[in-house]
């Protein structure tokens, strides 16, 4: 048991030291930045002749990506400022008219009233409670 | 490659007797349902059960190299299901599996969009204003960004072995000096990090006990859940995800080679990340054993942060024995849970 133990601390010991050294990570980065100048190569090559048959390239699909990920940044912004505004509101509450004869001096606003939407009940989480779906 | 790897995998599960390779490891059993998602990214929750339900919800945030369900390990070892139990509401980021679409998306889109979508959804389900934001290993450090840019809806902060200083003595920090490693270069060549890279990076951490786990398997396999528990956590270790590419070239420039968060230099979409706007209550949690973020780069929080409450709670355990050690539901999640409590 010991002789185990100790044989495994003097590996992992030099495993340490040999992930440590210099020489070590020197030959991985090397070899690390060589792979990566193959594969860009490789894919270059790939996107010129995908460029000549008239193809769509891994480049063209990045690039709807690009914009796609730009949308989704605005449309966070735009959530972020609605729970702000929602916050707001919650903390103060519109003030109620002064008077009778303020309130029948205030302009009348013609509204169509929207049809009523479909309630979400209040406690969502107890609604979710009652039929937990396992999506795993 | 993969398929060789694959086949490989399958053949050795075949030689292996039935007791220990069995049935599909288990783990994620937890009941819970999906709430929001945008793109593969899903928000899940998860019921409080049996103890006064609490009223402030928590949202946890793991990491974006392994999935979420280390959370839910296996019945009777799981942080969630443990503290659904002790009536907390939980609430959890699934980043799904990364594909061509996550390629450009950047530290901001996931710091501030999907936890601030995890953070919306909690807080508008529960009818609250403000919810625990809890972060796991590296997803604590993008759950710090959140907190630290859009503090209003975090009540409280808990970092479980969440790496802040990355000029560490680790393996990881050395690996990634710039002299070594050139981030660009490899999402240039590969666009979303591919699973194989980083599970041969950790495996290559403690590169003994890649040997000596089977040893163990055999010499306690008549052990009552051993082989369970070993084979969960192989399932797990092995469910790898691509990494997002441009995520990870900015978390290797800016944490591990620049060390922004320590220096104050951290920008997220044009905002200056200042862990000094950390005013909430702050719980950290570290882990003694951890080789994965070690002890003082998980504790270096302690010293940046603005909070005025700070406490520490400190287990003789590693990285993910914090979510899966048998000792966890006993010793670990009560006074975490606790502590909560008397924030809610």
């Amino acid at each position: 048991m010991s002789v185990s133990k100790d044989w495994e601390r003097m590996v992992g010991e030099q495993f340490d030291r040999l992930a440590r050294s210099d020489a070590f990570l020197g030959q991985m980065g090397k070899a690390m930045q060589g792979s990566f100048v193959f594969k860009q190569t490789f894919d270059r090559m790939a996107d010129q002749w995908l460029r000549s048959m008239r193809m769509p390239t891994a480049a063209d699909v990045e690039a709807v990506h690009r914009r796609l990920d730009e949308l989704e940044r605005h449309l966070t912004s735009i959530d972020e400022r609605l729970d702000a505004l929602a916050r707001v509101r919650v903390a103060a509450p519109a003030p109620a008219p002064a008077s009778k004869a303020e309130a029948a001096a205030a302009p009348v606003r013609r509204t169509k009233k929207a049809p009523a939407k479909p309630r979400t009940p209040r406690s969502r989480a107890k609604a979710a409670d009652a039929e937990p779906t396992p999506t795993e | 490659m993969m398929q060789v790897a694959t086949a490989m995998k399958e053949a050795v599960g075949r030689v292996l007797p039935a007791e220990i390779r069995g049935p599909e490891a288990p783990g994620g059993e937890t009941p819970h349902i999906e709430v929001a998602r945008r793109g593969p990214v899903r928000v899940l929750y998860y019921a409080p059960r049996g103890e006064a339900r609490q009223k402030t919800p928590i949202v946890f945030v793991y990491s974006l190299i392994n999935r979420y369900y280390i959370l839910d390990f296996l019945p009777g070892r799981s942080l969630l299901e443990a503290l659904t139990e002790r009536g907390h509401p939980c609430y959890v980021i699934d980043w799904g599996v990364a594909g061509p679409g996550e390629r450009f998306k950047t530290w901001g889109d996931y710091a501030l969009g999907y936890v601030g979508l995890a953070v919306r959804t909690a807080c508008e389900r529960e009818g609250v204003e403000q919810c625990h934001l809890y972060g796991y290993c590296m997803g604590g450090t993008m759950a710090l960004s959140y907190a630290a840019l859009r503090p209003e809806r975090i009540k409280t902060f808990t970092a479980m072995a969440v790496p802040v200083d990355f000029h560490d003595d680790g393996l990881l920090s050395r690996w990634t000096r710039p002299a070594n490693f050139d981030p660009d270069a490899l999402v240039a060549a590969w666009g979303n990090v591919p699973t194989w890279l980083m599970e041969g990076g950790f495996r290559f951490l403690a590169p003994v006990g890649n040997v000596t786990k089977f040893r163990d398997l055999w010499k306690n396999r008549e052990k009552d859940g051993f082989v369970e528990t070993w084979r969960a956590l192989e399932r797990w270790s092995s469910d790898n995800v691509p990494f997002p590419g441009e995520v990870y070239r900015q978390y290797i420039r800016d944490c591990y080679q620049t060390n922004a968060f320590c220096r104050g230099e951290m920008v997220v979409q044009g905002e200056h990340v200042d862990l000094g706007n950390l005013k909430m209550p702050l719980l950290v949690v570290l882990a003694q054993k951890d080789h994965i973020v070690p002890r003082s780069s998980a504790a270096a929080l302690l010293e940046l942060a603005g909070s005025e409450e700070r406490e520490v709670l400190e287990f003789p355990t590693g990285h993910i024995g914090l979510s899966t050690s048998s000792k966890a539901p006993v010793k670990f999640w009560p006074p975490i849970s606790d502590w909560l409590k008397a924030h809610d």
